[in-house]
Order: C-alpha cells, then sequence, then structure tokens
C-alpha cells in the first residue's frame, strides 16, 4: 500500500502541533492509515484489497475543550475538513475522511469528569469507553445502563453521535433518553452548551439536533448523562415460540402492559440455533426436545456448525439456496428476557412477564439461554474477522418500524436480498409501538470487485425496500456515508431544515462532509 | 381520527383540542394520558407554543408522546415523518419545529402514542414531617423506575413555620402492576410521613386519565389570579427553592407552589400569584424569581400572565441564543 506524504503544509502542521502538543499531531503513515477507517464493512474490504483511498493528511489529538475549539477555529480559517474520530467502532463509515483533511481524535478526552449522586448523572469526556466506565461506575455501586456489543471498543462521544442503543435498552433507554446535556465545540471555535434540564414544554431541545449530528455540526466535549443504581436482582426467562410473529406479540403485549425488561430479544429461526438454547433446559427436556427436532433443523444445525468452520466460503456463494433451506425449517423462536431491579420489582416484573408469554409459547425454557446469552453477549463484535478470513463478507443492518408493520418489513427485506445474501435476523430493542429489526447478512463473492459491488447492490435494495414499508433505515447505527445517499429520502422536504441548519453552523462546510446526507458533497461521487 | 390498535398510535388533526382527542379516544378504550390547563386550546397551539401540558403518565409529554409528523413548511412542501419508534437517521429534525410557533412550518397531523384505558387508578396523600424527606423520597422512587403517573408536593402553607408537606400521588395501568407500583411507593412513604384519609386524586378522574387533581386549588373567588411560572429544577435545589418562594410570599400575597412533574435529574414546580389588592410589584416578582432560579441553575419554562394585561414579563423565560439562530435561519 503507498501512502502520499500529507498535504498539509510545514506551517500548518507546526501551528497544530503549537496546539495540541509537538506528540500530538501525526503524519506518519500507519496513523494516517489506521484512522482512515472505522469498523465499517466497507473499509475491512478496502483493507482485505490494499486500499486506503481516504486517508487524512493529519491525526490530531486534543486534550481539552480548549484545544478542540482552537483546531476548529485554524481548520475554519484555513478551510481544511475535519472528521471527528472517537473509538473507530461504528460500522456506517461515519468515521471515514472522505475528503481528507484532519482526523481529530478525541482520546485523551477519556475522563470521568464528575459524578453527581443526588441528580443520578455523570459528566465524561466523549473519548471514555464504555466498558471502562462502566467499570469505574460499577465501583461506585452505578451504572450507565448502556450496553452495546461494542462496548470495550466505543467510545461515548460516538453513542451520542449515532444515536446508539445497547442491549438493555428496554429498561436505561437508548442515548436519546440518557442523554441530559452537552458541550459542543461549532466549527470557527464557537463553545456552546445545551439545557440540562427538561423541557416539558414545546421548546426546540438542541440535545436532539446534536445527538445523530455524526459530527456534521460540531464536536462534542463534554456529555451530562444518566446514571442509575446498580441493580441487586436479576431474573431470567426464556421461550421457545411458534414462529417470528407469536414472539413478536408476545414482545409487544410485554411492551405495551408498562413493563420494562431490561434485555427482550427474539430470534428469527436460523438465529435461534446460531444463539442456541444453551444452559436449558435439564438433560430430560433436551432429550424430548432433540427427538422432536425435524430432519431440516438437523440439516440446519449442521450447516450451522459447518459454517463456523473454514469451509464457509463455497456455502456463502449460493446464498439463495441456504436461505431457501431456511424457511423450511419448523417455525421455533428463541425470545430471551432478562429483569431486573430490586427483588420485589425484578419478581414482580418476571410474573408478570411469564404470565404473559407462557400462554403464547410452545415451550419454557427455564433461566438457561437467558443466562447464556448474557455471558456472551459481547462476543458477536468479535465475529466478523473471522468470516472475513474464510473468505466471505458479513454485515448488520437495524431497521425501526411500528409493531403493525413489523412481520411484514422483515419478510419484504427477507424477500428482496434471498438471492444476493445469506440472510437472518433477531428483533430487540422493543417498545410501547414498535420495535428494532436487527438483520445479519453474509455473500462470498466471485471476486474482490464482485465484493464492492455485491456489498452495494443488497444495500441498496434493502434501504429502498424499507422506505417502501414505511421503515427508518437506521435504529442505532447511524447513517455515515453507508446510508448516506438514503437520508434524503427519510428526511423528504425536512432535508431543507438540516441543510440550512448546517450552512449556518458550519458555513465553509469542514466538518465530516459527506456524511449523513449529502449536502455539501455528493457522497455517490465520493464512495469508490 | 385513525387508530392503529396494534401499536396504540393514533393519527391526529392538529387542529383538534386535546379535550376532543382525548375523548373520542376514551369511547375507543383509549386514552393519551395527558391533562390540559385549559379545554379550549388546540392541539397546534400546545406544539407550535411553550404550554405546559399539566399532569402527565411515568414523565411523559406530549413531545414524548408524539410518534410522528405531517408538516407543511413554509414553501407548501408537505412531509409525513418516518412512523417508528426511534430512529439514528441523524438529528431529530421533528424538534425545530415544536415550539418554533410555526416559524419554520406547520404541524397538521401527529401520530400520538396511546394506550388502553386502565384496568386500575390508585392514589394516596401522605403528609412528610419535612419537606425534605418528601423530597428525597419522590427523587429516589422516580430514580429506581418506580415514577408515578402523577404527583402533587406542596407545603402545607397554614403556618408559616411548618416545614411539613404534602405529597398526594397516583399510579394507574393494568391492576396487578398497578398494584405492585403504588405499594412499593407506599411503603417508602412508611418512616416520616403520615398517611392521610383525604382522597388524593380527582374522584371521577376527569382531569385527566390517572385521576390527578388540579394542580391549583381555585382561589379566583377571593383572589385574582396574575402569573403563573413553570420551573424546572434539578433536585438538590427544590426544598430550599419551594421553601424560599413560601417564605418570599408570606403575609405579602398568596401563591401556590406544587411540584408537579418527577424526571430522573429534575422537577417541574408550577408557581400560581394571586393577588387581593395593589398588583404593581407583580412584575418585579416575576423578574426576581427568574433570577432566583437563574442562580440555582434552573429554568423558567413557562410564564403566563392571566390577566392578559401585562407588558413588562419578557426575557424571564430566557431564550438560548443558539435556538434563536438556528430559529432565524430556517
Amino acid at each position: 500500500m503507498i501512502i502520499n506524504k500529507s498535504s498539509l503544509t510545514e506551517a500548518q502542521l507546526a501551528e497544530l502541533r503549537r496546539i495540541v502538543g509537538e506528540g500530538n499531531v501525526n503524519t506518519g503513515s500507519a496513523d494516517r492509515w489506521a484512522l482512515s477507517r472505522d469498523m465499517w464493512p466497507k473499509t475491512v474490504m478496502w483493507t482485505r484489497h490494499g486500499q486506503a483511498p481516504h486517508l487524512p493528511d493529519a491525526v490530531v489529538l486534543p486534550s481539552s475543550t480548549a484545544e478542540v475549539s482552537a483546531i476548529l477555529k485554524w481548520a475554519d480559517v484555513n478551510r481544511i475538513t475535519v472528521t471527528p474520530y472517537g473509538a473507530g467502532s461504528g460500522v456506517s463509515g461515519g468515521g471515514v475522511p472522505l475528503a481528507g483533511g484532519i482526523v481529530v481524535d478525541v482520546k485523551r478526552m477519556n475522563h470521568l469528569l464528575k459524578i453527581d449522586i443526588e441528580n443520578m448523572c455523570i459528566d465524561v469526556e466523549p473519548g471514555i469507553y464504555g466498558e471502562r466506565l462502566e467499570r469505574m461506575l460499577n465501583a461506585q455501586g452505578l451504572t450507565h445502563g448502556h450496553f452495546p456489543s461494542s462496548i470495550y471498543c466505543s467510545s461515548v462521544g460516538g453513542y451520542v453521535a449515532a444515536r446508539s442503543a445497547g442491549q438493555a435498552s428496554s429498561r436505561y433507554g437508548k442515548m436519546e433518553d440518557m442523554l441530559v446535556g452537552l458541550e459542543v465545540v461549532l466549527p470557527g471555535g464557537e463553545i456552546v452548551e445545551t439545557a440540562a434540564l427538561p423541557s416539558c414544554t414545546a421548546l426546540p431541545d438542541l440535545n436532539q439536533i446534536f445527538l445523530g449530528s455524526e459530527g456534521t455540526l460540531g464536536i462534542i466535549t463534554r456529555i451530562r448523562m444518566r446514571v442509575h443504581t446498580l441493580s441487586p436482582e436479576h431474573r431470567y426467562l426464556a421461550y421457545h415460540f411458534p414462529g417470528v410473529k407469536a414472539g413478536l406479540d408476545a414482545m409487544r403485549r410485554v411492551m405495551q402492559a408498562g413493563l420494562q425488561p431490561a434485555v427482550l430479544r427474539l430470534y428469527d429461526e436460523f438465529d435461534t440455533i446460531v444463539a442456541g438454547t444453551h444452559g436449558a433446559p435439564g438433560p430430560q427436556e433436551e432429550a424430548t426436545i432433540i427427538e422432536q427436532r425435524s430432519r431440516y433443523e438437523i440439516f440446519v444445525d449442521d450447516l450451522s456448525s459447518f459454517m463456523k468452520k473454514s469451509s464457509i466460503r463455497p456455502v456463502l456463494k449460493h446464498p439463495g439456496l441456504l436461505n431457501s433451506a431456511i424457511r423450511r425449517l419448523p417455525a421455533k423462536c428463541l425470545l430471551v428476557i432478562v429483569c431486573e431491579g430490586d427483588k420485589t420489582q425484578a419478581e414482580r416484573e418476571s410474573r408478570l412477564i411469564a404470565d404473559i408469554c407462557s400462554p403464547l409459547a410452545m415451550a419454557d425454557l427455564g433461566e438457561g439461554p437467558a443466562r447464556y446469552w448474557e455471558k456472551h453477549r459481547y462476543k458477536i463484535s468479535y465475529k466478523q474477522s473471522k468470516i472475513f478470513d474464510a473468505g466471505a463478507w458479513v454485515d448488520t443492518m437495524e431497521v425501526a418500524i411500528k409493531w403493525s408493520e413489523v412481520e411484514k418489513l422483515y419478510q419484504a427485506v427477507r424477500r428482496a436480498v434471498q438471492n444476493k445474501v445469506f440472510i437472518m435476523a433477531h428483533f430487540s430493542h422493543a417498545y410501547v409501538d414498535g420495535c428494532c429489526i436487527y438483520f445479519s447478512f453474509s455473500r462470498a463473492s466471485s471476486s474482490q470487485a464482485a465484493e464492492l459491488s455485491d456489498y452495494d447492490d443488497t444495500w441498496r435494495t434493502a434501504l429502498r425496500t424499507i422506505h417502501e414499508n414505511g421503515g427508518t433505515i437506521t435504529h442505532h447505527h447511524g447513517v455515515g456515508c453507508n446510508k448516506a445517499p438514503f437520508i434524503p429520502d427519510e428526511y423528504g422536504v425536512l432535508k431543507e431544515l438540516y441543510v440550512k441548519i448546517k450552512k449556518e453552523l458550519d458555513p465553509h462546510a469542514i466538518m465530516n462532509p459527506g456524511k449523513l446526507m449529502p449536502d455539501t458533497i455528493d457522497a455517490k461521487e465520493l464512495r469508490p | 381520527m385513525k387508530i392503529d390498535g396494534y401499536s396504540l398510535l393514533a393519527t391526529v388533526d392538529c387542529a383538534e383540542k386535546p379535550s376532543a382527542i382525548e375523548k373520542a379516544l376514551r369511547t375507543e378504550g383509549y386514552t393519551f394520558g395527558l391533562g390540559t390547563l385549559d379545554n379550549e386550546t388546540f392541539l397546534k397551539n400546545y406544539l407550535h407554543g411553550d404550554a405546559l401540558l399539566d399532569a402527565h403518565i411515568s414523565g411523559a409529554d406530549l413531545v414524548g408522546l408524539c410518534a410522528s409528523m405531517k408538516i407543511r413548511l413554509l414553501n407548501g412542501n408537505t412531509q409525513r415523518t418516518v412512523e417508528t419508534p426511534r430512529s439514528a437517521a441523524g438529528p431529530d429534525l421533528r424538534f425545530l419545529l415544536l415550539g418554533g410557533a410555526g416559524r419554520a412550518g406547520d404541524i397538521e397531523e401527529l401520530a400520538l402514542k396511546i394506550r388502553p384505558l386502565p384496568d386500575k387508578m390508585l392514589a394516596a396523600t401522605y403528609i412528610a414531617h419535612n419537606l425534605e424527606t418528601a423530597v428525597e423520597t419522590l427523587r429516589i422512587r422516580v430514580q429506581n423506575f418506580n415514577p408515578p403517573a402523577w404527583v402533587r408536593l406542596t407545603l402545607l402553607d397554614d403556618d408559616i413555620q411548618s416545614d411539613q408537606a404534602r405529597l398526594s400521588f397516583g399510579f394507574e395501568g393494568s391492576a396487578k402492576l398497578c398494584e405492585g407500583q403504588f405499594d412499593d411507593f407506599c411503603a417508602a412513604c412508611a418512616t416520616g410521613f403520615t398517611k392521610t384519609q383525604a382522597p388524593a386524586g380527582c374522584p371521577d378522574g376527569s382531569h385527566n386519565m390517572a385521576g390527578a387533581p388540579p394542580l391549583f386549588s381555585d382561589m379566583s373567588k377571593t383572589h385574582k389570579p396574575e402569573i403563573q411560572i413553570g420551573i424546572m429544577l434539578s433536585w438538590e435545589c427544590c426544598a430550599a427553592f419551594m421553601r424560599e418562594m413560601k417564605k418570599r410570599s408570606a403575609g405579602i400575597y398568596i401563591q401556590q407552589c406544587v411540584l408537579s412533574k418527577a424526571y430522573h435529574h429534575a422537577a417541574l414546580l408550577s408557581l400560581r400569584i394571586y393577588s387581593s389588592g395593589t398588583r404593581d410589584w407583580i412584575e418585579n416578582e416575576a423578574h426576581e424569581i427568574s433570577e432566583l432560579t437563574k442562580k440555582d441553575g434552573g429554568r423558567v419554562l413557562e410564564l403566563i400572565d392571566l390577566t392578559g394585561e401585562r407588558t413588562n414579563l419578557k426575557n424571564i423565560v430566557p431564550s438560548d441564543p443558539l435556538i434563536e439562530r438556528i430559529r432565524r435561519v430556517i
């Protein structure tokens, strides 16, 4: 891989060094390459193909709000584009510096600044990792309640910038529920704070404008967010339902009954097999269940085991066949539930959920599957590289829609891409009025060129189908450059409002160009 | 009105009054759970203005109950936002239209989150031996996922020296959950409180679905209502602020101060000031209360001139410079 020299002048670099210190402006090849990508699978493909199409000219590491302010002032004056960067765990390409310029990496701003016990809030810097923050809070008997599967490699600033959701969102909420207030540095260097108190009037809420803005309106430098007392009690439940529809109905009834289990996850037929029903039921019941398995189920079990081994590529070359086999599986979907709180709350909630689920389920699996899920909850983020290693590619897509349309959207997306990729899904992040569908899809393409075109083709087809069926194209991964071409359709005429705000706050279009909405640079043209 | 009972959403016309919407929903077995101070105000006015809605369900407010909107921008273009529980597709631009007095566009329709009429409503009133105990108990219950559907917390006003407080609260929902949550809250009031036999809510539940009583008792026969102020304060400032309000009004004017909404990290105080004679000082008082709020790091959210005659009440509800900047360009 040939990496060109930074195009910043020595004088410009000297100014940056003056702001953040000598060792905190990196122009070396390794640093520039490492921060030219995030965890968007397409950037993994680029790397595997020996490409680095969007290198920054420098990586700058500020340690304070004042330094970020000085950097953005400098960038605005010099018309240098800026890509904010946290942990780099984003999967939509939000951290890819499409137009070069500088990457502002906030990893040095990684402090827990304040714990306000009375108001149960904390102040943190954006570069602190979720898992480290959780450990620091646990030591005080607290939790932030945000558990994305990327928790070991993702930062709080990223959670806010992309409207993240964690696995316990049914109880603790999504990032927009957890956020209390922000400090943001605007392009040009102005430092602003959003109101850190709720507004129960219809006053415009600035938090909602910076949430999900993915670094296109400024750099988040301080976050005030909710924390909670660590739950002393947990209750685990799991059921098999006779298909997705029955399982979704149970989830809906739980949420609409006013219950707030921390975890409520339903797996479709194939994802149920991948998730497994480890730990339950007891040996005798297990034997009965195994006897009841059909030939197809055994076939798919064998297949999933086969896929976990090295011969994955031939199987994934024929996604249509694989999807067809999966469709003939007997309908059986796993729902795992975790309730928490004090003893009374956890017991009451699990009892009421059991009252709802038991009559609808085909089997009560006891505690085992939910306990197993909890133990392995963060592993999924580290499985993708094995699939890439095996010569295939994989990605995930999280969409959301109201309850009355969930199953229809699920089937529509499956149908639309069934001959392009092998696809499975689970349903999580449930609300009173709807839920998120989390698709995982994979394929082995015939060549490197085909890999990129298959990938784009699959996303285009899926996102179009989602809009045709009334869903949102992202529930918690954000937009980045992957979904940016579809945002005008999602926003419709509201796009005009965003463009006006963007022009007001970032008149020289220096902030993360090509992201969110192709407003200043045509993201389609920038995509290689 | 179109009701999607499966998703618990109702598409409503914003030219309707919330009271009419609620009435229509109830005939179908649903509610949106919010009471209003004024039965004559249209839904649109609440969305475009800065008016507070009264009692709420578990911390919800009108903005939180809005699942999607049909919007007409000033250039005539219309758009229905995606009807989804949540999205990560960039900033939530709906929040630019709310409270914008129609400057950015007109909200024509809302998909409103609704709920089935509750099986059960339970309410109670306790007298706390001191205000701190009452505020602390309420704070801890809310922060521990046990928020009441409505709450009213006031200092007893019969004795200037008294620090006793009246805490009324109500729960609603499915019978078992409602009873459990209500019992949890009552158990938290076992120490430091005396339970009263006084009815806590509206007997007929007419004020809102949870049967919350009106925010203020009606004193208009003997005193003239002058202004009403809504103040959001972080928890640690609430008790001292309420006590200060009582002290300020003592013997000078009549003031009702009610902690009326409880959030994870803050609470809303609703104040109403009445006069019985000269009224010149009222505007000054409003400004001073606004300054005290600012000093405590709080936020004046609403000021209603109940006389409709005052001209010197500007700047009491502070505006955010960045919001103003954004409002100017959209």
